[in-house]
């Protein structure tokens, strides 16, 4: 299956690939920057199945084949992702948006907060337009894939942030590529239940809480999010 | 061989992981090739070559954790095996020269690109002189008075600086002796640790680039000639990208928003001088994009100061020794269950000991007021209650008892609360602890208090009634587990041992001990006998060693 990044207004809707493609098309959307095809882009994508997905550096925590095998059997296969962090789950429940600019960074190697201000301030601000009156950035005590950066709502976590840094091919501009995932669906327990089968599968005695954790219908229990995206997007753009 | 430093990633972040080496040592690679992916902060950043060369050496393994502004993998240039025994091509110093012209930027990444000029850097002439580690976790201090101006001569060691930290004033001394070409901070303004602070031309580096009249080379000397006004490194790859210009260049063209790139250089190698600036400012008919900037910026700022006097707040931003205070402030109260306890202290005697010590105090070159008392009384009564001189491991598991009496002293310093101590109170005599209060007292009210004197407290003295008022609630400086506030000497009116009305000075204490440790008959019994030793001086003769 293949589907193309754009940086065009008119392919800002909501995409239903796969797990391993919609990861894919993040990755399409970082290297259309660094090849210098595009200065930006844009896309937003609903996986069709679910995974746990991790970056791929887990691979070397001891016990990990046995937990894939572990979680394979529990219907989450678990996949790699281009950006850092830990253990995170994608399903239906989940929307992604992932941003790319390509930037000028002086001697730096990344502008980490900038980006992700650039990424959480304005869905902050669009979480306000629908109403939300306590959406902020920050860290969450027991949320999963913890960060400085998350988009949350009374403290509790709504969207994981990540990025990912590459060069621009033959120039000294770096490329970006700023991830948010939001649970728009379902229950915290269920999303943290996984995460917390992996910890327990790879002997791992941290565990989350599904209390730190919110999903969007929890907090907009009546919003059309088909109608709504859109205005995020358009404010991720526009930014 | 030149050690590649990993650069700057992320405001405040000092390290990050090791993921992914893209490299082998022996590798010829090319310039802004991908070496490394690093990981920190939820964010996978590929680390690029500075330049083409072949990696001589991988500092980290994958998975480890490797510093920023620390070496990360060693490169020799292009075709310059000899710059092995030359100097380093791109030195630690180039490195942190471009760190420095990060650290400048404030402002967010430009996106999307336009041109590179942010990566340029470096004057031929200049070092810049990179503000070092002045303690652990401190990432930026305040400069708080130049002692020189630019363009001043400067001798090796000169105090060049003032900075404060979160605890104290720091005097920067220049590294060697040279001119001062560029300060990068004003006063007031905050310089970031590992940034440049300020520019100078080394004086050896001044003569050595003087026309041919002056002295013949040393024999040893680099078989490079010394261009005017520059000095060449072999194999500098990375240089024929930097575009030669002053750090005053640099800053007018900053100002302007303009992009050194941009403006033809009429000095040697393309360098680009003032005249150059202002003659491409005249050039161009059209405003220059970024031209506006400093009217808008002068608009945006009136209109920020009117719509503040409109609302009639003012705000300053909280920083130094004021944002340490509250730091720590606002984590030894929600922390530590604080136990106050009050009584007061019957300082007539004390007083009148005072007062027939003091002469001669003075005659020895020390002036003796009641704080030397109150300390050596602390240290007495310590001996017997050394859990008021301990301190609490960070897991709440283990007392550890100081085998010294450090008393603190709350100081209202230039700027702000700080807490110096005066070591091994329990061997001191009273003239010795006399000097140390007033040397530290000296100290603070200058902001110059050493490192070393904030370092160690074990228990604290907040003489608050020296500014009025008779009762408090201290604040434990942790990591200590007890401090007292002591309040002003009043006269009043009490009754003797027959049942008359008599004048006494009566001085008002205010204890706080970490109820974690300290229960309250502890802290009772405690203030019992050390006011038992200031209620009658004498008595502290006979515990004295």
């Amino acid at each position: 299956m293949t589907i193309s990044p754009t940086a065009d207004k008119a392919g800002w809707t909501l995409q239903r690939p796969t797990v391993e493609a919609g990861l894919a098309l993040d990755e399409a959307l970082l290297e259309s920057i660094c090849q210098g095809e595009s200065w930006f882009g844009l896309v937003a994508w609903s996986p069709s199945d679910r995974a746990l997905v991790m970056p791929r550096r887990h691979e070397r925590v001891a016990g990990f084949p046995e937990a894939r095998r572990i979680l394979r059997d529990m219907g989450w296969p678990i996949l790699f992702r281009a950006t850092g962090g830990t253990p995170v789950p994608q399903s239906s429940a989940v929307v992604n948006v992932a941003l790319a600019l390509r930037c000028q960074v002086g001697s730096s190697a990344a502008h980490l907060e900038w980006g992700y201000r650039r990424l959480g301030e304005p869905w902050c601000e669009w979480l306000a337009e629908l109403g939300v009156a306590d959406a902020d950035l920050g860290s969450v005590a027991g949320a999963y894939c913890d960060g400085r950066f998350n988009v949350r709502i009374a403290g509790r976590k709504l969207v994981g942030t990540a990025q990912r840094w590459r060069r621009v091919r033959g120039s000294r501009d770096m490329a970006m590529l700023a991830h948010g995932a939001m649970q728009v669906g379902d229950t915290p327990e269920s999303l943290v239940d996984v995460v917390n089968a992996y910890q327990a599968a790879v002997d791992d005695p941290q565990r989350f809480e599904a209390a730190s954790h919110i999903s969007l219908r929890q907090a907009l229990p009546d919003l059309d999010l088909d109608a709504a995206l859109p205005k995020l997007l358009e404010r991720l753009a526009n930014a | 061989m030149s050690d590649f430093m990993l650069p700057d990633i992320g405001e405040g972040i000092v390290e990050c992981e090791l993921v992914k080496w893209l490299v082998s040592e022996g590798d010829m690679i090319e310039e802004d090739q991908p070496v490394a992916e690093v990981m920190t902060d939820k964010a996978l950043v590929e680390i690029p070559a500075p330049y083409r060369g072949r990696v001589s050496r991988l500092y980290y393994r994958e998975g480890e954790i490797a510093k920023v502004h620390q070496p990360l993998f060693a490169l020799v240039a292009e075709g310059g095996e000899q710059a092995e025994t030359s100097d380093t091509p791109m030195s630690s110093k180039d490195e942190e020269e471009l760190a420095g012209e990060s650290a400048q930027e404030q402002a967010p990444p430009k996106e999307p690109a336009r041109v590179v000029a942010a990566s340029e850097t470096g004057e031929e002439q200049s070092e810049d002189f990179i503000l070092p580690d002045i303690g652990e976790g401190i990432v930026e201090c305040e400069v708080v008075e130049w002692r020189i101006g630019e363009g001043d001569e400067i001798e090796e060691d000169q105090p060049v600086v003032d900075v404060m930290t979160d605890k104290a004033m720091v005097e920067i001394t220049a590294p060697k002796a040279g001119r001062v070409t560029h300060r990068y901070y004003a006063k007031g303004e905050s310089a970031r640790v590992h940034s440049p602070l300020f520019a100078f031309v080394p004086r050896d580096r001044q003569e050595g680039v003087k026309p041919a009249t002056s002295a013949a080379p040393p024999r040893h000397a680099p078989t490079v000639e010394p261009g005017e006004g520059e000095v060449t490194h072999a194999g500098v790859n990375l240089r024929r990208q930097r575009i030669p210009a002053s750090p005053a260049v640099r800053r007018l063209v900053r100002e302007h928003g303009l992009t050194l790139a941009d403006i033809p250089g009429s000095g040697k190698d393309g360098r680009v001088l003032k005249a150059d600036v202002l003659a491409y400012l005249e050039r161009r008919p059209e405003p220059v994009r970024g031209a506006a900037r400093p009217q808008q910026a002068e608009t945006r700022r009136e209109e920020r100061a009117r719509v503040e006097r409109e609302r009639e707040v003012r705000i300053e931003p909280i920083k130094g020794m004021q944002a340490v205070m509250a730091r720590r402030m606002a984590e030894a109260a929600s922390t530590i269950p604080h136990f106050t306890y009050g009584d007061e202290i019957d300082v007539t005697e004390l007083l009148a000991l005072r007062e027939r010590l003091k002469d001669e105090a003075q005659a020895q070159g020390t002036r003796l007021t009641l704080m030397p008392f109150f300390m050596k009384a602390v240290a007495l009564a310590v001996r017997e209650f050394p859990i008021l001189n301990s301190r609490i491991n960070d897991e709440v598991t283990e007392i550890h008892y100081q085998p010294h009496c450090n008393i603190g002293m709350a100081v209202d310093g230039r700027g702000g609360l700080i807490v110096p101590n005066v070591k091994s109170v329990e061997r001191l005599s009273l003239l010795e602890i006399a000097a140390e209060v007033a040397r530290l007292t000296e100290a603070a009210r200058e902001g110059r208090v050493g490192q070393a004197d904030l370092k160690d407290g074990t228990i604290s003295i907040s003489n608050i009634g020296a500014l009025g008022g008779t009762y408090a609630s201290p604040i434990i400086n942790a990591p200590e587990v007890a401090i007292v506030a002591l309040g002003r000497v009043q006269r009043l009116p009490r009754f003797d041992d027959h049942g008359g009305v008599i004048e006494r000075a009566i001085m008002t204490v205010s204890w706080a001990g970490d109820h974690r440790i300290i229960d309250g008959g502890t802290i009772a019994r405690f203030c019992n006998r050390w006011k038992g030793y200031l209620e009658s001086p004498q008595s502290m003769l006979l515990q004295m060693g």
